[in-house]
């Protein structure tokens, strides 16, 4: 689960409810509406914001969602028609196809809003956005352009204007090149042709989509009139986005209208209806494991937002997250209190059963540790170097990580004896002799497919360790187990020559054994010799 | 009265002090014998043992890698003698290598360019001290005074070279050991009982030696199972109890079921390349032949509104979470290979493409489970983990409002850590969603979770570093216990 972390002061969110808060008070309730808060310090808090609720990406979201959730009445929103009209060109439609827009009046904004809004910018296209891919806001003074508005396609080189922090005017490509946000985001406009643009009646530049605002529209403490537009890839999800992003401006006083987008459909955005939804009161019920009224329903809706109009619930136009009657259950137990559920237990009889191969490992686990083996638990990532090269072996098919972050980890391992190995070359300062196992993974590719076997391993290191020993070890282990093997001269490169032997159980391969090679022992760093076994477990089965 | 023991020690002091190595192998005792009957002769005041601490040394982690791959500052001169610019260096020779061949008056820049001074000429000629100095310590020689001035420049920095303290024992015989031994020379030994004295009755005319039972003994380890295995054990033992019958499962999945079929659309950033291991070799796994791939891609395009994938469906993955493993276990109830009502669970290997740090792992291991019954409640599942935690020692837990993909309502399990007075995350739980429950299942609701294994087991051992649990150190793992 990949959460956002939102940070906002006490003081903005009292001044959004409209009242006082104590910091406990805070740090119990907003975990249990479904942010928890990852630190409170002084007046600062950081919480963490799940994805599925980008609505609370911002201060207002969050004293929105509090300010229900104890007690105020949820908030319902509308827009008047600005007359203002938002052209989309066809020639835009292949490269970014979708934008819409609004317009807030009337904004009062200072150092706090500011930062709360670009908060909300960043988290939205992080997040919510794809990295921008999907979903990209600008944010513009109104005041400063002239509409209609333009949102078209044009060549690369043919336009210029001046970016966001920028002196002077370039060309699109330019941006691309030099500014940091092109340099950022350019990734998303590779392999067209044209780029994307929102201009004014005058020709003048809003933004470059998704990469960079106009200079000439930058909101300042001073704006008062702000003019959003947001465009992408879906045409849900930049809705979303502007209906989010609008109405945080519309909670801190601002007046919202609308804007017509024509393209080759008219709409009206942002589209602020509140969709209406049945309230399966009974099977709501039945899967809380509860029974409660329709009424008492309504009203633990109500504490998280929602308006109901006769048996129907009003889903908030800003929650883009409500899909179905599980969603409203979900909500009507984060109201009544997690912890407010009486705990009960699932009322039917089944018989326990562990898996077949762990009853056949922990036998053979037990006998290790009886025959005074210490068990070592390994990681199953490993890279070709440790699992081959060290070991003098040639590469086997193996599976291998396409996207590997660190050199270290770049496959499965396919056998054993390489992590005992290891565990040894790195606990040198532990007393002799060192006698340890493993029961694991050993992964490896047969065919087309993955065989994902279950080995056990085991290794001893001292000065005396030898074939023998390893060998009356594999000999009481397949005794007890019942197993009855063949064992016969091998040669192996990890291994010393005329010391080794392979296990055959029903005529195939089934484990080795042997004194590894002192090539191998040096390059693991080791200063003695070591006595070691292979079985593969899943060939016993 | 000499044990025998005692004697050989004697024997052999007489003939030279000796440190007990010497001691053991001329006496053909084991180490332990030899220290035992050297401290019973300290007590008679016939052997002299003096400890002495030698400090050694041995190669850090990357100290291995600069001896294999050469420091980054020689690689770098190397490279830059070969012509190379500052822009065709690795990012550590750039990083490490370039501060210290300056320190070291190797290379001085130039307008902006690295030049090889005569200085690094000549290390390039003459080969690098602290190589040097790593070579002969890798194979066991012992460095001499005129390393020293490397010795300690490589121990100041990162973990290049570590500095071993080892105790060393050294024994001599004293006048009154000269004498015990003379004396005993002729001595018939009685401290062992041998065979024949028990046969004959002849035992009850000897008089055994009576033993110091201060004198300390070896220490001996025995075998057993990983602290990690204990919990994990303990966990599969408390699903047993409670009637669950364990899945069988896989490390390599197809996206399908590692995503796909938990509802996870597939632009969803959990399915990014920056946290899952995506798999170059299978590249892909082919999807069941079943009608639930047609089933899962109606839910996605219907609800998520895109074009569902089916080569994005079919990447292999390394699991993500062990959560891949039920829905194949649900369409196994309604292959009817399975009967509902039934209660699953797993405790297996999931993997994060993430940096690893001491709370986090790209590897670990997580406990899940799923309860497949038309009549499962919500109530049952907070119930359900109440239980699990309860009977895992954990009396004190609670649950929060959290949110996944596939499941609604989704909780997050949280205990009360006395000690720190801290409440912890556990794991995450939920109902499956229907649209993940009637592609496979074709009923609803299915109970899930997805809960720590290596969480509770630092709790219960109160450790702070979660790369211990994987480390394997052996004289950890000797004193570890849950």
């Amino acid at each position: 689960m990949s959460l956002a972390s939102v940070v906002f002061s006490k003081s903005e969110l009292e001044a959004l409810l409209g009242r006082k808060i104590k910091m406990s008070e805070l740090e119990e309730t907003l975990p249990s509406i479904g942010i928890p808060v990852e630190s409170a310090e002084k007046e600062t808090l950081a919480v963490d914001i799940t994805p599925n609720r980008p609505d609370m990406l911002s201060v207002e979201g969050i004293a929105r969602a509090y300010s229900s959730f104890t007690g105020g009445k949820a908030k319902q929103y509308s827009g008047k028609d600005s007359g203002i009209k938002l052209h989309i060109d066809d020639s835009v439609i292949p490269v970014r196809p979708f934008i819409v827009g609004a317009l807030v009046r009337n904004v009062k904004l200072d150092e706090h809003s500011i930062e709360s809004l670009m908060q909300l910018q960043e988290k939205l296209h992080e997040t919510y956005g794809r990295k921008r891919r999907k979903v990209s806001i600008g944010v513009h003074n109104f005041d400063a352009v002239q509409p209609p508005f333009y949102y078209k396609a044009v060549e690369p080189n043919s336009c210029s204007f001046v970016p966001l922090d920028m002196k002077r005017k370039i060309t699109l490509s330019e941006i691309l090149e030099l500014h940091p946000k092109g340099i950022e985001y350019r990734i998303i406009l590779e392999g067209c042709r044209k780029y994307p643009l929102l201009q004014d009646s005058k020709g003048q530049t809003l933004s470059f989509p998704p990469i960079i605002n106009g200079e000439l529209t930058r909101v300042t403490e001073n704006t008062r009139n702000i003019f959003i537009d947001v465009t992408g890839t879906d045409a849900n999800a930049i809705m979303d986005a502007l209906k989010i992003t609008a109405l945080s401006l519309v909670d801190r006083g601002g007046e919202l209208f609308t804007v017509e987008v024509i393209g080759r459909e008219k709409l009206h955005t942002p589209d602020l209806e509140e969709k209406l939804a049945e309230l399966p009161v009974e099977k709501i019920n039945k899967m809380l494991g509860t029974e409660f009224s329709e009424a008492q329903l309504l009203k633990l809706l109500a504490k998280m937002g929602y308006a109901s109009s006769g048996r129907k619930i009003r889903i908030p136009c800003y929650r883009a997250d409500v899909m179905d009657w599980v969603d409203l259950a979900e909500d009507a137990a984060i109201a009544y209190g997690y912890n407010n559920f009486e705990p009960s237990l699932p009322n039917f009889f089944s018989m326990g059963q562990e898996k077949h191969s762990e009853v056949l490992e922990g036998k053979a686990r037990e006998l290790m540790i009886g025959l005074d083996f210490l068990e070592a638990v390994c990681q199953n990532l490993t890279n070709e170097k440790e699992c081959f090269g060290k070991m003098l072996v040639e590469e086997k098919p193996h599976v291998k990580i396409k996207n590997p972050k660190v050199e270290e980890s770049t496959m499965l391992r396919t056998w054993l004896p390489p992590s005992l190995l290891k565990i040894v070359s790195e606990s040198r300062q532990a007393e002799l002799p060192i006698r340890i196992f493993e029961i694991g993974d050993a992964i490896s590719l047969e065919g087309n497919g993955v065989k994902e076997a279950r080995h056990l391993a085991c290794a001893i290191y001292d000065s005396k360790a030898t074939f023998s020993e390893i060998k009356s070890v594999a000999d009481a282990l397949l005794r007890e187990m019942g197993w009855e093997v063949d064992m016969k001269a091998a040669e192996h490169p990890s291994f010393i020559k005329g010391r080794a032997a392979e296990i055959v159980y029903r005529k195939k391969r089934a484990g080795i054994l042997g004194e590894i090679h002192p090539q191998v022992l040096n390059n693991f760093g080791l200063e003695q010799p070591v006595a070691l076994l292979e079985l593969d477990l899943t060939s016993f089965l | 009265m000499l044990h025998q023991y005692e004697k050989a020690v004697l024997h052999s002091l007489k003939k030279g002090s000796k440190n007990l190595e010497e001691l053991a192998s001329d006496t053909n005792l084991n180490r332990d014998s030899a220290t035992r009957a050297g401290y019973w002769l300290k007590e008679k005041a016939a052997v002299e043992i003096r400890e002495s601490i030698t400090q050694s040394y041995e190669l850090g982690e990357e100290g291995k890698k600069f001896l294999e791959s050469g420091f980054p500052e020689f690689n770098l001169v190397k490279k830059l003698k070969q012509g190379k610019s500052l822009g065709e260096l690795t990012d550590e020779e750039k990083r490490i290598g370039l501060p210290w061949a300056k320190r070291n008056g190797w290379v001085s820049i130039e307008g902006g360019k690295a030049v090889v001074s005569r200085e690094g000429e000549k290390i390039l000629h003459e080969g690098q001290e602290e190589e040097k100095l790593l070579r002969k310590i890798s194979k066991g020689e012992a460095p001499g005074r005129e390393h020293s001035p490397v010795i300690k420049a490589l121990l100041g920095r990162g973990d290049v070279l570590r500095s071993v303290e080892s105790k060393q024992l050294s024994f001599s015989i004293t006048t009154k050991g000269e004498k015990l031994a003379e004396e005993a020379g002729a001595e018939k030994d009685v401290n062992v009982l041998t065979k024949e004295d028990l046969a004959t009755g002849k035992w009850k005319e000897l008089k055994l030696r009576e033993y110091n039972i201060d004198s300390p003994v070896g220490k001996i380890f025995p075998g057993k199972k990983h602290p990690l295995r204990k919990v994990m054990n303990k966990i599969r033992k408390i699903f047993i109890e409670l009637g669950f019958e364990e899945m069988e499962d896989r490390l390599v999945e197809s996206s399908f079921w590692n995503f796909d079929a938990l509802f996870q659309p597939q632009d969803h950033p959990a399915r990014d390349l920056m946290d899952t291991f995506y798999l170059s070799s299978p590249e892909k796994i082919p999807l069941p032949k079943d009608e639930v791939v047609e089933r899962v891609k109606k839910v996605h395009e219907e609800k998520w509104k895109y074009k569902w994938s089916r080569e994005v469906a079919e990447q292999a993955v390394l699991r993500t979470h062990d959560t891949a493993i039920s829905p194949q276990y649900l369409l196994k109830v309604r292959k009817g290979e399975r009967k509902a009502p039934a209660k699953f669970f797993t405790v297996g290997r999931v993997y994060r493409n993430e940096a690893t740090d001491f709370k986090h792992l790209s590897e670990f291991c997580q406990v899940g489970g799923i309860i497949v019954y038309e009549d499962a409640t919500f109530r049952d599942l907070l119930g359900l983990l109440k239980e699990f935690y309860r009977k895992l020692g954990f009396g004190k837990i609670r649950f929060s409002p959290s949110y996944f993909p596939y499941t609604e309502p989704s909780l997050e399990v949280e205990v009360y850590y006395e000690e720190k007075r801290q409440w912890l995350e556990l794991g995450g739980a939920g109902v499956f969603r229907p649209e993940v429950c009637l592609p496979t299942w074709g009923k609803y609701p299915v109970l899930a979770w997805g809960l720590s294994l290596e969480r509770p087991t630092m709790l219960m051992m109160g450790i702070k570093d979660i790369r211990q649990l994987y480390r394997n150190d052996v004289s950890w793992l000797r004193e570890a216990r849950v």
